[in-house]
């Protein structure tokens, strides 16, 4: 059963109850909520997503539970809970499913030592992987939501899972973190896209999310080869231009962004180092959409 | 006085991967990950055969000292080279036996 076979009220009363276990792979979450924005970004976000059993095995526990008091009038607010314990401040309860998203990476990121874990987007094509890490603001997510709506497979956004064993990439598929003027960017980009209602004047700015294409939710379970490592730079007025990366260097830049690179030790350094090692390493600069996504078909096209 | 050599420092415990004149040295007794140029990975691959001197290390890297660099410009460049690995907990020195 998926998401979206669930009636509106149905997906309600198992969030409100913490029985909604929606499977993420290669993890399995567990989320309870009794906010309203909730249960609409979910039914839109994860329609495509398989759901557990009330009764299965979850990785994680997330909540995101209203908060009492004569506020909750004025301004609705929320807090996020993993595993029972109170995480993050409390924020708007329109930014519900944000907290989820971000509780979601943070789980992730501080459990998933099956894997190594770079803070990267991944998207696949023929195959192969482009693995994009980069630093907040540096356009980032913009360029992963238009290549994923021109022929690569979108794999993740925020959280590369890097398999030691096969040292193949996989993702999970979940959707696309939208920023600010980001938003109208890609709607006009791609107008088939399904963003979540904006959320305007947060600490970020306004937040939007974008639903993961079905057809790469539908292939989740695919991991692929990673081919190249691309740092993307959004810069006003530039031209589309790669640039080698020397290996070394963005052996360094992975450790940096990696969430648990520490905790694998050697392994972890000598996992990365194959990793640059088999991959063409690039950093990219850009200003368009267009010519972004012209620019790395072409690069694809090359190998 | 005594002459001194370097050695790899004996509570490192590094391992390293270069490409096209940089590597990246991994010390698994600190956690820490560094950047070092080329030279500097002949240094270690050197120094973890055997202690060297400055002076052995620059007769052993003779063909990749540029002809017009003295061999008193190049040790002193050695040493800092040296000097900047010992920051990092990669090398030390000690005191040559007698």
């Amino acid at each position: 059963m998926k998401v979206r076979d669930l009636a509106l009220g149905d997906l309600r009363r198992r969030l409100a109850r913490g029985e909604l276990v929606l499977k993420v792979p290669p993890f399995v979450a567990r989320l309870c909520s009794d906010v309203e924005r909730v249960v609409e970004d979910l039914a839109l976000l994860y329609s495509d997503f398989e759901l557990g059993t009330p009764e299965d095995f979850a990785d994680f526990h997330l909540e995101v539970r209203r908060e009492g008091g004569l506020r909750r009038w004025l301004k609705p607010m929320a807090r996020f809970f993993a595993d029972g314990e109170p995480a993050f401040s409390q924020l708007p309860a329109e930014q519900g499913f944000h907290m989820i998203e971000w509780g979601l990476n943070w789980a992730v990121s501080t459990m998933a030592h099956p894997y190594l874990s770079y803070h990267a987007a991944a998207l696949e094509r023929d195959g192969r992987a482009l693995v994009m890490p980069a630093p907040p603001g540096s356009g980032k997510s913009t360029l992963t939501a238009a290549l994923a709506h021109r022929g690569w497979r979108l794999m993740t956004d925020e959280i590369t899972l890097y398999d030691l064993a096969s040292g193949q990439v996989s993702g999970m598929g979940r959707p696309v973190n939208l920023k600010n003027t980001s938003v109208e960017l890609i709607r006009q980009f791609a107008p088939q896209a399904e963003l979540t209602r904006p959320v305007p004047d947060t600490a970020r700015g306004t937040l939007a999310l974008m639903k993961a294409p079905a057809d790469s939710v539908a292939r989740i379970m695919e991991p692929a080869r990673p081919a190249w490592i691309v740092m993307p730079r959004y810069k006003a007025g530039a031209a589309p231009v790669l640039n080698d990366v020397p290996k070394a260097r963005m052996l360094l830049l992975l450790a940096e962004q990696a969430f648990n690179y520490d905790l694998h030790g050697r392994g972890g350094f000598e996992a990365t180092a194959d990793l640059v090692d088999r991959c063409t390493c690039l950093d990219f600069e850009y200003s368009t959409l267009d010519d972004a996504v012209q620019r790395i078909d072409q690069l694809a096209s090359q190998a | 006085m005594q002459a001194s050599l370097w050695i790899i420092h004996r509570s490192a415990d590094i391992s390293w991967r270069d490409w096209d004149g940089l590597g990246a040295v991994y010390n698994d007794a600190s956690g820490d990950t560094h950047l070092v140029d080329a030279l500097s990975i002949e240094f270690l691959a050197l120094l973890r055969q055997q202690p060297l001197s400055v002076a052995q290390l620059v007769e052993r890297l003779s063909d990749a000292i540029p002809d017009q660099m003295d061999a008193e410009t190049a040790t002193a460049f050695f040493d800092r080279q040296l000097r900047s690995l010992r920051d990092l907990g990669l090398v030390e020195q000690i005191v040559a036996p007698a």
